[in-house]
């Protein structure tokens, strides 16, 4: 039997062709929306990763006196939250026996830590068997100056309270550690290598050393 | 409609997925590097840094009051014996995994004399006469020798110390 039209076209097979067309058509987009949200997924959840890991803030950890440490940093026992972080912030930590890591980017106000402020550090000794205090770069590296004060540890502070200026210039007298070049925010980082098991038992009981800021050289002081 | 709800939820179970598998491979990959830019000098053999500097850049975050030395290790072909020495002062050996998690360490309150430690992969047998046994939970990883020196003459005493280190393939 005879299907075709007046113009030799099966009606029957060009709707099918049609459907078949509208099918594929739709089976396309489908494919491409489903393509385009794996990617935008995909570049979304690495995005946040990343941001979390390099700059959110530290996970889990011990907050006392607006430093942040964590117990678990180094350890199998770590989340993976907190080895990722660890891992980009400071990767080959030791676990918290040996030594436990406290950090902070602002000041007693809560302002950013600026290369162009003086601050004074101050506080009793940590308690630990040793200790030391180091101002870090966004970068995570040590300021890129020759001054020769990367530091201030327990070996010169001695046994009783501490107090050292941390800024662009070396003061008149006392302990200095230069942020020249360092940019902003600063971390300052203390280690405490074996801290007393009253420290690892309850962090919060600890009077952490108070930052406060001296002068900054917007402020002309 | 339909549509949308597919496409947020395909968006949302790859959001997951990327983020989760991006946390959990940064250790890794961190790692990894840092094995290789501290292993340049080969595996199993022990290199000593120099005086932690501004312009130190090898890991983030360096203490300039100590002085490392480091061995990336491999225990692919056999177990690796490490020797720290001791040095005045705080001095530590410690151990990293490839997930870079610190899973022994060792210290002058511990062994004051310095140790010698056979590290062996997880379940294998350590060789005959080996003294101190160590299980690495990963084939590859870092040993790290930390020697307290925040002085001139800290620096000079731990550095002359640190010449003692060792670390090498053990003998099948």
């Amino acid at each position: 039997m005879d299907e075709t039209d007046g113009f030799g076209h099966n009606p029957s097979s060009a709707s099918a062709g049609a459907a078949l067309r509208t099918l594929k058509e739709a089976c396309m987009g489908g494919l491409l929306r489903f393509l385009i949200a794996l990617i935008l997924g995909a570049a979304v959840g690495v995005g946040s990763a990343l941001w979390l890991i390099r700059e959110g803030p530290s996970w889990g950890g011990a907050e006392v006196g607006g430093w942040t440490g964590s117990i678990a940093a180094g350890s199998a026992s770590a989340d993976p939250y907190t080895r990722a972080i660890v891992a980009a912030r400071g990767l080959l930590a030791l676990s918290a026996n040996e030594a436990v890591y406290f950090s902070r980017s602002a000041d007693a106000e809560g302002a950013p830590l600026r290369e162009s402020c003086v601050y004074r550090v101050s506080g009793s000794a940590p308690p630990a068997r040793w200790w030391s205090l180091t101002a870090y770069a966004p970068d995570e590296f040590l300021p890129q100056n020759d001054d020769q004060a990367l530091s201030y540890d327990a070996t010169r502070a001695g046994d009783g309270p501490f107090r050292v200026q941390v800024g662009g210039e070396r003061p008149a007298d006392g302990a200095w550690i230069s942020t020249r070049s360092a940019g902003t925010p600063i971390t300052l980082m203390l280690r405490l290598y074996h801290p007393n098991p009253s420290l690892l038992a309850s962090p919060s009981d600890w009077q952490a050393p108070r930052i406060e800021t001296v002068n900054c050289a917007e402020d002309g002081a | 409609m339909k549509k949308s709800i597919g496409f947020l939820l395909t968006l949302i179970i790859a959001a997951l997925a990327a983020h989760w598998a991006t946390v959990t491979a940064f250790p890794r990959l961190a790692m990894s590097q840092a094995m290789e830019r501290l292993g340049a000098g080969g595996v199993n053999a022990v290199s000593h840094a120099p005086r932690t500097t501004a312009s130190s850049r090898a890991v983030v975050r360096p203490a300039p009051d100590l002085l490392y030395s480091v061995c990336v290790y491999d225990l692919w072909q056999a177990p690796v014996i490490i020797q720290a020495s001791p040095s005045p002062g705080y001095w530590s050996l410690s151990l990293y995994d490839q997930r870079s998690d610190n899973f022994a360490v060792f210290n002058d309150q511990t062994h004051p004399e310095g140790l010698s430690v056979t590290l062996v992969r997880a379940g294998a047998a350590a060789p005959p006469g080996a003294g101190l046994v160590v299980e690495s939970p990963s084939r590859t990883g870092i040993a790290l020798m930390r020697r307290l020196a925040p002085e001139e003459a800290s620096f000079a005493a731990a550095d002359a110390q640190r010449q003692g280190d060792s670390c090498r393939a053990a003998q099948r």
